[in-house]
This record gives structure tokens, sequence and C-alpha cells, in this order.
């Protein structure tokens, strides 16, 4: 799928150019988008083997299993993936949200990744329209969950872990 | 021919109240038509007081992608460059867009391979434009929702620049604030008209506004609307006027403006002998001279 | 709880009714409350809650972007020029001109270069804060740089800091005071809020702003009521206005010199003056709020 157009890969660090009088820019050091736009971007994670439940939620810390459910989901600092089969865990990482960051579009964007990323069910507290959009038009089915529970025990009183 | 902008940072201090009556007496003073150019795109209300229903005189439109889905081929180049993310692609399903997500920056489909995507218009507001006798109206309005109001407000600038040579004076009504529209219209005018109250945060937003105006280097009049408001901090603002050797006009607190207002009418026109009314004569009559303007 | 108070048109009363809710929920509910002031072009809402005792935050907000073109590079083609939707490049002899008034820092323009002479530089749009204050209301203020935009931007960044602030707290009400009109910076004041207070005059001017605004709210799904302010300005307007508006209404607070004199000391109407006719009507539609939402 050659796109013909400057690849994936970090920005360009020089800060170069006219001020403009807009006083001091910083370099673009962050730039994982395509090309030269510093886009926020973060690629999405191979889907699981077939006879697999990927599960997803956001959380506010880092700790897999045991990561806390966040009360806001397209902006919360880390994304867990939990892969389900028959009733167990086999698989589960927390990736951090660099897509948090972005301008606009955040829920776009994440849920643009978990589709891409073969998640097929969220678990969240609240989801904003946009994100919402994207997920039903993917047929990626949402349960309503509280914040600030472990992802495992939302799964236990799922009955999706036993 | 000289352009008068009226501004004022805190919203409600009175700008299209002052800037319409002034509108009037400027055109009574020199016997000539004014032009009244409101770009308040959020919600305009000069017409309110004018008592006229403007018609649409330009649509203002953005870039909107319009995708051929037999060209797509779901590479997903698109959605990766979009910059608000207005694009997602679903597997089997194909490219989806979210229009309230666009900024129109077009980008999409310059780097579409297989150039599915073309040129398509999303409407974001519009010029409008009214005869109201004395005062020849053009107005921005933002569609509700849309967030580009930039946009139109320089729409409508543009339209009434289009126009404004066949005019000697032109007051300009800008919403509140001091971001980008407002400074688009400050660089396009003469004579700075700040309208402020006498309170304590009118007082801070006049010291904020002037942050922006001072540097400009352009005539500056200050405007004290509701002048005499009881409890205000008067002391304040005017030693503050003193200090900065601001020139500035005191329209008064009146109830008989009040008055005029919720009955949508000038209070020049409709109670001339209330003491804003007078007030705002003087102004007029102040600001004529500064622009060496002849009475008719 | 995120509450926002607007109104589609300036002067109502919403750093009034915003800085008194805070006073309210602190005073009469016993609740911890973040203040957030998203009138980023003319924020005031530290003043009317007392000033600042203690700054305890001060960020810088890089909003924007902005174009930087490496002229060693460039070859003068003026593809740049000829893609920019916002009409922000010109072509001169000494090669394009970026009229940065225009640009939207989108990078149209980078992507393009086919040599890729552009590169985007963050661009500093605002500054974030967050003081406490004498009444014991932490306030976090956006401010946005004279004459750049881009105000929802730091709107939205504004808000997700003070809901990190209240979570850092363990405070669970958020009080936001948003900008006037309907633009994008209140379109972001009000997206994810729980509840939006709309603050009306009774004049056909201040009706026509809120049902714009309402208009909004209804498409990001928000529920709203409303508080007439300055009500016995035009008594016999009020019934058209609720009318109209057709949300419930909390109540009807008279003008009074004492909502101008609190604001000259500084100090909320509720803590200057709570036995005024304003603070009265206040504290009912206050009450009328709470009954609502925590039966």
């Amino acid at each position: 799928m050659s796109t013909g157009y400057p690849p994936y890969g970090g920005g360009y660090g020089r800060g170069r150019g006219r001020g403009g009088g807009y006083g001091r820019g910083r370099g673009m050091g962050r730039g994982m988008g395509l090309g030269p736009f510093p886009q926020q971007a973060l690629e999405p994670i191979p889907p699981p083997p077939p006879g697999v439940l990927r599960v997803a939620a956001s959380t506010d810390d880092g700790n897999g299993l045991n990561a806390r459910i966040s009360f806001r989901f397209a902006r919360a600092p880390f994304l867990t993936i939990v892969d389900l089969k028959d009733g167990k865990a086999v698989d589960s990482r927390s990736i951090q949200n660099l897509l948090a960051a972005g301008a606009r579009g955040v829920g776009v964007a994440v849920g643009q990744w978990l589709v891409s990323s073969g998640v097929r069910l969220v678990l969240a507290p609240h989801l904003g329209p946009n994100i919402m959009m994207v997920l039903s038009q993917a047929g990626v089915k949402v349960e309503m969950v509280p914040p600030g529970v472990t992802i495992e025990e939302a799964l236990r009183r799922l009955r999706l872990v036993y | 021919m000289t352009v008068l902008t009226v501004t004022g940072g805190k919203g409600g201090t009175g700008k299209t109240v002052v800037a319409v009556n002034l509108a009037l007496a400027l055109s009574s003073l020199t016997g000539e038509r004014v032009l009244l150019v409101d770009l308040d795109a959020d919600n305009p209300c000069t017409y309110t007081l004018l008592n006229v229903e403007p018609k649409t005189v330009e649509e203002v439109k953005s870039f909107k992608p319009v995708i051929d889905k037999d060209a797509c081929v779901r590479c997903g180049t698109c959605v990766k460059h979009c910059p608000t993310h207005a694009l997602f692609l679903i597997p089997n399903a194909g490219l989806s867009f979210i229009e309230t997500l666009c900024e129109g920056c077009a980008m999409c489909m310059y780097v579409c391979p297989k150039e599915a995507i073309s040129r398509g218009h999303r409407l974001t507001g519009w010029v409008k434009e009214a005869d109201a006798g004395d005062l020849h109206l053009v107005l921005g309005e933002l569609r509700p929702g849309d967030r580009k109001y930039h946009d139109v407000m320089e729409a409508a600038l543009n339209y009434a620049k289009r126009i404004w040579g066949n005019y000697r004076i032109v007051v300009i009504d800008t919403p509140p604030g001091t971001g980008k529209g407002i400074l688009m219209a400050l660089n396009s005018s003469d004579i700075i008209v700040a309208v402020t109250e006498p309170t304590s945060l009118g007082l801070l937003d006049l010291k904020r506004l002037n942050r922006l105006v001072t540097p400009l280097g352009k005539p500056e009049i200050v405007v004290v609307n509701k002048y005499g408001l009881p409890g205000g901090a008067h002391n304040k603002l005017e030693r503050y006027l003193q200090e900065c050797g601001l020139r500035w006009a005191k329209v008064r607190y009146d109830k008989r403006l009040m008055s005029a207002y919720i009955r949508g009418k000038p209070v020049i026109r409709y109670d001339p002998d209330a003491p804003s009314a007078l007030d705002i004569q003087a102004l007029a009559e102040m600001l004529a001279k500064e622009m060496s303007l002849n009475r008719s | 709880m995120e509450i926002v108070v607007a109104s589609g048109k300036g002067g109502t009363g919403k750093t009034f009714v915003a800085s008194n809710l805070c006073v309210y929920l602190k005073r009469n509910l016993s609740e911890e409350v973040v203040a957030v002031d998203a009138d980023v072009e003319a924020p005031d809402l530290l003043m009317a809650l007392g000033g600042s005792t203690r700054e305890v935050v001060r960020e810088e907000f890089y909003g924007s972007y902005i174009p930087a073109i490496d002229m060693s590079i460039c070859f003068n083609c003026g593809r740049c020029a000829e893609v920019c939707e916002f009409d922000a490049i010109h072509m001169a002899p000494e090669g394009p001109v970026i009229d940065y008034s225009k640009c939207e820092g989108l990078g149209t323009c980078a992507v393009v270069c086919s040599v890729k002479a552009i590169t985007l530089i963050e661009d500093k749009t605002g500054d974030i804060y967050a003081s406490e204050t004498p009444f014991g209301i932490t306030v976090v203020t956006g401010d946005l740089e004279l004459g750049k935009g881009n105000s929802g931007r730091l709107v939205y960044e504004l808000k997700e800091r003070a809901y990190r602030i209240a979570s850092e707290k363990r405070v669970e009400f958020r009080v936001v005071d948003a900008a006037p009109g309907i633009g994008c910076p209140v379109v972001s004041s009000i997206a994810g809020s729980d509840l939006l207070i709309t603050v009306v005059e009774p004049t056909p001017q201040s009706l026509k702003g809120s049902l714009r605004l309402l208009e909004v709210a209804e498409t990001l799904g928000i529920k709203t009521v409303a508080i007439i302010n300055k009500y016995n300005l035009n008594p016999g307007f009020t019934a058209e206005v609720e009318k109209k508006l057709g949300v419930e209404v909390l109540g009807y607070v008279p003008y009074d010199d004492a909502v101008v004199k609190a604001y000259t000391s500084a100090v909320p109407l509720l803590e200057y003056s709570p036995a005024s006719k304003a603070s009265e009507a206040l504290v009912k539609c206050f009450d009328r709020f709470r009954e609502g939402w925590f039966r």
C-alpha cells in the first residue's frame, strides 16, 4: 500500500523557521505522525487470533488487569487491552494513550484505534457521541461499568471471567 | 472615509447600543447614510434595534470532502492525515466522515492516492444586508453549532470593504473578546471606540483590551456606558483613564435607555431627550470633529 | 459533576451566577468546588471570587501550529499557496509569505510540499493557571493570548486540567463560567457537562441569544435549565421568556445594586450581602437545583 508520501516515522527535530512575531515556537520533537505533520499517532496492535475476545477499557494507570477504569474515555492516560478465551484472560497489556493529547476528534481517533486493533468489546462508564458512532458502525459492543473498579473486577461482574 | 470600530472586551457593556445610536447620530449630523457593519456573528443584534429584516447576500462556505465510494480503496491515508480525525475507516464498511469535526483544510483531498475525494461545500453562515433608512447594514451570522465564526466575521468584513468606498463613515460593531476576529476588525479601523462599564469587572477587561489596542497606535476613545451605576467603581476607572491619558466620554446610566432597548428601538430616535441620548449625541459631535466632518 | 453557566449573550450575569453557585455549594452543601473560567478572552471569575491568594499551577498552552518554511530548500513552486484553503500563503518574488492571522495551522501546505520545506512549529496560544481564593474555592483560569485564535482548544484543555485538579483533590463539583455567545469556545465549554444553566435577561436580544444557545445544547444532548436575571427591569416580558425557552426555570433574580457593590469589593454577593433581595432569590434558584438533582 504505497502512498508515495513521506513515510511514518520520527518527526523533524528542526525548529527552524520564522517566528513571525509570535515568539518562540518549540521544535517538533514529538512528530510521530505521518511525514512532517506533528500529529499524535498510535500504531494499532495486531488483531487477536480467532477464538479470542479482545476487550478494551481506558484506565487511569497502566497496571494491566489491575488497572482502574477511568471516568473519561478518549483522554484517559492508558488504554488497557485484555484478551479472553474460555472465561480466562490469556493476555493483557496497558498502552500509553498517545492519542489523548490530540487537538480534536480524540474520540474518533481512539475509536479508530480500537477497531483497527480488533477490539470487540469496550468497557466504559460513559462514551461521547463521536466514539459511540465509530464503535457502533464497526459492531463493537459497549458495556457500562463504573469508574474506579479494576478491569479484572469489571470483567468478573460481567461474568466474562470466572 | 473613516472607519470607527466599536469594541469592548467584556460582554454586555453596550457595544451594540452605542454602535447603532452613534451611527444614527453621525448620520443626522452629516446628512449622509452611514454603513454599519455587525460582526457579532454569534448573535447579531443590530437589526433588532433597527427593525429591519436583513436578506442574505452571500453564503459563507468551507471545504467539505466528497468521497467517491467506488474509487476509494480504503487505504486509510486520509484517515491518518486528517488533523482533527474527521474521517474513520471501518473494515468491511468503508470510509466515514464526521462533518462536525471537519476544519476544511482539504488535506484528505490532496493525499488520497486514488483521487477519490473531491471538493464539496459546507455552509458555515451567511452575510446579510439591509436598508435601514439612514443606515446601510451589513452583518455576518453564524449557523448555530458551527465553530468557524472567524470565517463568517471575515466574510462580512470583506463584503463591507467592497462597498465601503461609497460611504464617508463606517461603524463596525464587534462581538466581545480580545481574540483573532477582534484584531482583524481593529486592523481595519481608523478610530477605536472602546465601550466599558464602571464596574470592577469592566475595568479589568478594559485594561486587558488596551493591551491589545494601545500597541496598534490608533486614536482611541473610551466610552463609559452606564456611567453613574450605583455601587460602581467610578473612581478607580477615572484614575486609570487619567493615568493612561485616554480620552473618554460618558453615557449615563439611564432607565429610559433600557426602555428603548427592550422595545427594540434606538434611544437617539425614540427618546432623544433622554440623558443617554444626549450623551451619545455629544459623543457623535466629538467624533465628527475628530474626523473633520462638516455638518450639513 | 460539571455544571456550566452560559447565556448566548454577554452581560446577562454568567459570572454572577457561576461565582455565587460555587459559594452556595461550599456553604450550603458543604461541598468543595473547582471553578473554571472558560471566558478565555475576558477572564474575570477569579476577581469575582476575591482574587488570588496563592497560585498553585501555571502552564503555557501551545494550542496551534504555525508553518516554518526552510527557504534553502524551497524552490518557489507555489504549491503551498495553491492548496491553502484559508488564503494564508501568497507567493512573492522572494518566496512564499505566510499571513499568520489567517493561518489555521492544519498543515496541508506541509504535506503537499514535494521537497519537505515546511515544518510545523507549536505556537503558544495562552496560559492556564489555578489559584486559591479567600473563600476557599480553587479557580482554574484560561487566558488566551491577545489577538490569537483557537480559543475552543484552550477551553477544552482548561476543562481537562480542571478535571484533573478536581480528581486529585477528590472534589466532586466543577462549575464552568462560559464565554458569551455561541461560538467555538462556548461549544467547548458546554460539551461534556452534566448540566447547563442558561442565564437570560428579559430582553428580546438576550432571549434570542439563549434560544440559539439552546439549539447548540440540544445537538450536544446537554440538559438545560434557566435562571431569569434582572427580571424586574422588564417584568412584563418574563412570561414570554419562560414560554419561549421551553426549559425548566430555576427562578427569577431581581436587579440589585448590591451585585455591583459586591463586585467592587471583590466579594461574591452571597458573602457580601446574604440578606439582599438578589441573594435571597439566587439561593432559591440554587435550592431548586439541589432538589432537582439530589432527590
